[in-house]
């Protein structure tokens, strides 16, 4: 072996270690956040057991740290409603701006949708305030929706074109070659083989949704005398009974908000970790 | 490649589909239990059990019928609002939901008639109480007070130290740099010796806070010459920052933070969160040149010597109330205290609304005292009489 | 447009009324920040951007505001926060796409997904209650008493609330972003590139360098991405950066940065006449800029993919 083919090897591995190593390094902040929130919320959860999905959040004066019912359904519905809203026109407007890159169109839309993904959304969250709450006179479910919607839809956006570009020139060039149209060869082709970027993306941006609170701040009210009270009315959301109750002196608000953090880390991981399941069995 | 599309996409639609359909049957099962607690109905389901039993004297004439009374503002007052809201759910069957936004965003969507009432730390402005003149009531619903947490080893549990507003003036402006300087001991002579030759670094709020306006605002009020009116405010140019030993704190839980972790430090938070924190606090000189510790009586004390000055109705300009009540005469009284108040409109175009808000402001002056949260303390006798008068104020009209 | 074939024509144009839905709403939203901004530029001009203070008054006469700390801080900590993520993107990319075995690889793809759908909330908490008092006593005291020199060491850390430790958490939210960016680029490279170094008896280190060579606009172009995304957080930075109006260069050093100023000063603006303008006006500026730079980016990508599908 010569010096030099020594020398490379060498390289290679002192390189390929150091990589790793930096690789470990930022993942760790999961395993600390994970440490965290399991150490301080896991104690709220088991002493409220399931009843921490059923009942009314606690008040200062609360013996029991109750539950987060009406954040939970909060979160819940308005993240469903703004994936709703927003998934359709980030699929069709992601499809149009990568399968004609070139057009004006696409470029300015690229461009503007990406920068907004930047934007404080608390921004978002006036916009709607003065446009839509103040005009239907109340906060409510569905102007948090909006607005959510319109802040993740830059997100959904980027995945879902990350997920068309996923799609191999190769697979594009033999579906057209077969003579199908664009929206066939979407239909037909480019879904099946994008579909784990799609769901990635659908399912990031309901996290994204689940876990905002900016939005929410001046267009969803707040709710904890009643679990539900209508679409048009206000409601309530784990982020932001969180930062409520995170920013108080009272300890039962602090164990709420450490367990309604444990318990918006586990629906993600259980989200997420389903949707992979799912998928391997798929491809089998 | 794996698998053909049509099945894969087949399979990521139903994976939406039982998302959606999962997240709207657990909305059908809420509003179920929902609907059987605001029915009153009593079931022996084990697993809501707790949800179910608190239910409202059902059938009982409500004459605001099944109105949810919407109120935003302060996050001073949100434990407190908290805690009312849901024992007159519980209690007289009176839906009220309270949002912590802060007293501006509050302000703005009660006057956009987004939300029924608004809580605030300080009253209207002159300009904007004559420009609302006789429109709007503002009642003071709750006593507050700031105190001043400390952290110094040195000073032995059981002891704390005591400070004046002119020591608290110059160490925020950055003028007095260490513990043993003089002027702090000239106010604590038992404890020369004990406190240290070291670097004071002042704990502020970093964001706008109805706190530091208090804060502020009794500095400038006890020493006017060292504290100018130019910095009072929500949010303060601290001089003391400029010199680099001023931090700032997010939110009295920041604060708190701050000092707990920072030795030699003092900061400013509300009574509460000394409370809960267990942190030492600081005796306050007050204007007799008494020190006085932050108690429910001294802060109560003074209140009460501070009355005379009270507006007598809801309609009055309460915007002069907080200078007055700063720094007020009386042996027993603590120096720093406040209140924060509630808006509402002398009419509105609804019945159940007027009904209902007639309901909130009997029951929150009478049966309310009673339920304070530690850390807030309740409105004097005088106090709960004006605001009483609004009662008869509220009428049903136009907007 | 003129040389597509029919039927894509009539895909284009379906769906292009959604696109010009979609982009008329986004800059509707920005004229409304500007419409909004409005009323600050005129009062305070150009000492909007050159000075730095935040005074807010009961009289609209003695209101004074100036974005300068703000602004500079949102540059300063995105861009700490962007050269500390990209050393980690690039490392992730690597291990995944050629060290790791297949399985492994895929675990780790996993896990850094996660960490960029966890919401920004619990990145924000753990910074402020777990990282900051470690960052504190750990680094910033012994980097501080043997660096303190250097002007960018030479404050004395007292809270841990600093531009270093909103860098940091801001660092480790966005490397999942610029990851997944740098793997969609490197999977973009034709086999060919990659068949012909191997063929030279390249070691993996070498495919990947000369490579990365190859991806180097992309690279670039997708730092500017995470810089723009990083721009505009507001949970992490509040929470964690100390939120102090004072322009600075010491890491240690708490300031403010756009969206946090926001979300610190947001809750009282509306009593004040210019506070929520002013606002408005920062809003505005950060939308700017990050326009600018996801412009700049994105051409870079296009450009760039033009060029390697030769």
């Amino acid at each position: 072996m010569s010096r030099n083919l020594l020398a490379r090897k060498l390289k290679n591995y002192l390189m390929t270690s150091l990589t790793l190593l930096t690789s470990a390094l930022a993942v760790i902040p999961l395993a600390s956040i994970l440490h965290a929130a399991i150490v301080e919320g896991g104690r709220t959860l088991l002493e409220a057991g399931v009843n921490f999905l059923m009942e009314l959040p606690p008040t200062p004066l609360s013996s029991s740290v109750g539950g987060v019912a009406p954040a939970l359904l909060g979160s819940v519905l308005a993240t469903s409603l703004a994936i709703i809203i927003s998934g359709p026109v980030a699929f069709l407007t992601a499809f149009l701006v990568t399968e004609f890159p070139n057009s004006i169109f696409s470029k300015a839309f690229e461009v503007v949708v990406r920068s907004f993904s930047g934007i404080p959304s608390l921004i978002v969250s006036m916009f709607v305030y003065s446009v839509v709450v103040v005009r239907m006179g109340t906060q409510s479910l569905l102007a948090g929706s909006l607005s959510l919607a319109i802040v993740v839809l830059p997100y959904t956006y980027v995945y879902f074109t990350s997920a068309m570009r996923s799609v191999p020139e190769t697979v594009r060039e033999a579906a057209m070659s077969l003579g199908m149209s664009r929206f066939q060869a979407l239909r037909h082709v480019y879904v099946g083989v994008s579909r784990k970027y799609i769901l990635t993306g659908v399912l990031m941006s309901c996290v994204r949704a689940f876990g905002d609170t900016a939005p929410l701040l001046f267009t969803m009210g707040f709710l904890m005398n009643s679990v539900f009270a209508g679409l048009l009315q206000p409601s309530n959301s784990l982020p932001v009974l969180i930062f409520a109750y995170a920013l108080s002196p009272y300890e039962v608000f602090h164990r709420v908000a450490w367990g309604a953090t444990l318990l918006l880390i586990v629906i993600y991981l259980t989200l997420f970790s389903l949707t992979r399941g799912l998928l391997r069995g798929v491809r089998l | 490649m794996s698998g053909d599309g049509g099945k894969s996409s087949k399979a990521l639609t139903l994976v939406l589909l039982a998302l959606v359909a999962a997240s709207f049957s657990v909305a059908m099962y809420f509003q179920a239990l929902n609907l059987m607690r605001t029915a009153g109905t009593s079931t022996t389901t084990s697993t809501a059990s707790s949800v179910l039993t608190s239910t409202s004297p059902a059938a009982t004439t409500r004459p605001w019928g099944s109105v949810t009374l919407s109120g935003a503002g302060a996050s001073f007052l949100a434990p407190q609002m908290f805690e009312w809201s849901r024992a007159l759910t519980e209690t007289v069957g009176l839906r009220v939901e309270y949002q912590s936004v802060g007293s501006g965003a509050g302000r703005d969507m009660f006057f956009n008639k987004v939300v029924h009432f608004a809580g605030s730390d300080p009253p209207l402005s002159r300009e904007l109480h004559e420009q609302y003149a006789g429109g709007v009531m503002q009642l003071p619903v709750v006593v507050g007070s700031v105190v001043i947490v400390y952290n110094i080893p040195e000073v032995p549990e059981g002891r704390s130290i005591c400070l004046s507003s002119d020591v608290m003036a110059l160490i925020y402006r950055g003028d007095i740099r260490y513990w043993d300087d003089q002027r702090i001991l000239d106010v604590n002579p038992d404890l020369r010796g004990v406190l240290p030759h070291q670097e004071i670094v002042a704990v502020h709020r970093s964001d706008s806070s109805g706190t530091t306006s208090v804060f502020t605002a009794y500095l400038n009020k006890a020493s006017p010459e060292v504290w100018s009116k130019g910095l009072v405010g929500f949010t303060v140019d601290w001089p003391v920052d400029a010199v680099g030993r001023g931090v700032g704190g997010k939110g009295n839980e920041g604060v708190t933070q701050v000092v707990k972790t920072t030795p030699y430090s003092l900061g400013y938070v509300e009574l509460s969160y000394a409370i809960t924190q267990r942190l030492p606090t600081a005796a306050l000189r007050n204007a007799e040149g008494v020190c006085v510790k932050p108690t429910d009586q001294t802060v109560l004390n003074a209140v009460r010597n501070s009355t005379a000055f009270l507006p007598q109705s809801p309609l009055d300009d309460w915007s002069n109330v907080l200078p007055q009540m700063l720094n007020p005469p009386g042996r027993d009284s603590y120096p720093i205290v406040s209140f924060s108040y509630i808006f509402i409109y002398r009419t509105y175009p609804d019945r159940a609304v007027v009904e209902a808000l007639r309901e909130f402001i009997r029951w929150i002056n009478t049966e309310g005292q009673e339920r304070m949260v530690p850390g807030y303390l309740p409105i004097t006798e005088e106090v709960r009489r004006v605001n009483l008068k609004a009662i008869e104020l509220l009428e049903v009209g136009g907007t | 447009m003129i040389f597509l074939p029919k039927s894509d024509k009539v895909v284009f144009y379906s769906i292009l009324p959604l696109v010009i839905g979609v982009l008329g709403f986004f800059i509707t939203v920005g004229f409304f920040m500007l419409h909004q901004a409005l009323p600050s530029f005129m009062r305070f001009g150009v000492d909007l951007l050159v000075s730095s203070v935040w005074s807010p008054a009961e009289d609209p006469g003695r209101e004074v505001y100036g974005l300068a700390a703000p602004f500079l801080g949102s540059l300063y900590v995105s861009a700490l926060a962007t050269l500390f993520a990209l050393p980690l993107s690039v490392a992730l990319t690597f291990s995944t796409t050629e060290i790791l075995p297949r399985h492994v690889a895929g675990l780790l793809r996993n896990v850094v997904e996660v960490m960029g759908g966890l919401p920004t909330v619990v990145y924000g908490l753990w910074g402020s209650l777990v990282l900051s008092p470690y960052l504190r006593d750990s680094v910033m005291k012994p980097l501080h008493n043997y660096l303190g020199f250097l002007p960018i060491f030479s404050c004395r850390p007292i809270t841990g609330y600093s531009v270093l430790t909103a860098s940091i958490v801001l660092a480790t939210a966005t490397t999942p972003y610029v990851t997944a960016l740098l793997i969609e680029g490197y999977g973009m490279i034709p086999a060919k590139y990659k068949e012909g170094i191997l063929s030279l008896g390249a070691t993996r280190y070498e495919v990947f360098k000369l490579l990365l060579g190859l991806l180097r606009p992309y690279v670039i172009a997708s730092s500017l991405l995470g810089f723009s995304r990083a721009l505009g957080e507001t949970t992490i930075v509040a929470l964690t950066i100390g939120n102090a109006v004072k322009p600075t260069l010491c890491i240690f050093d708490p300031t403010h940065t756009i969206p946090s100023l926001i979300a610190s000063q947001f809750e009282s603006a509306r009593l004040y006449t210019y506070a929520l303008p002013t606002l408005f006006a920062g809003g505005s500026l950060l939308l700017a800029v990050s326009l600018g730079v996801s412009y700049v980016g994105i051409k870079m990508i296009y450009t760039w993919r033009g060029r390697i599908h030769v």
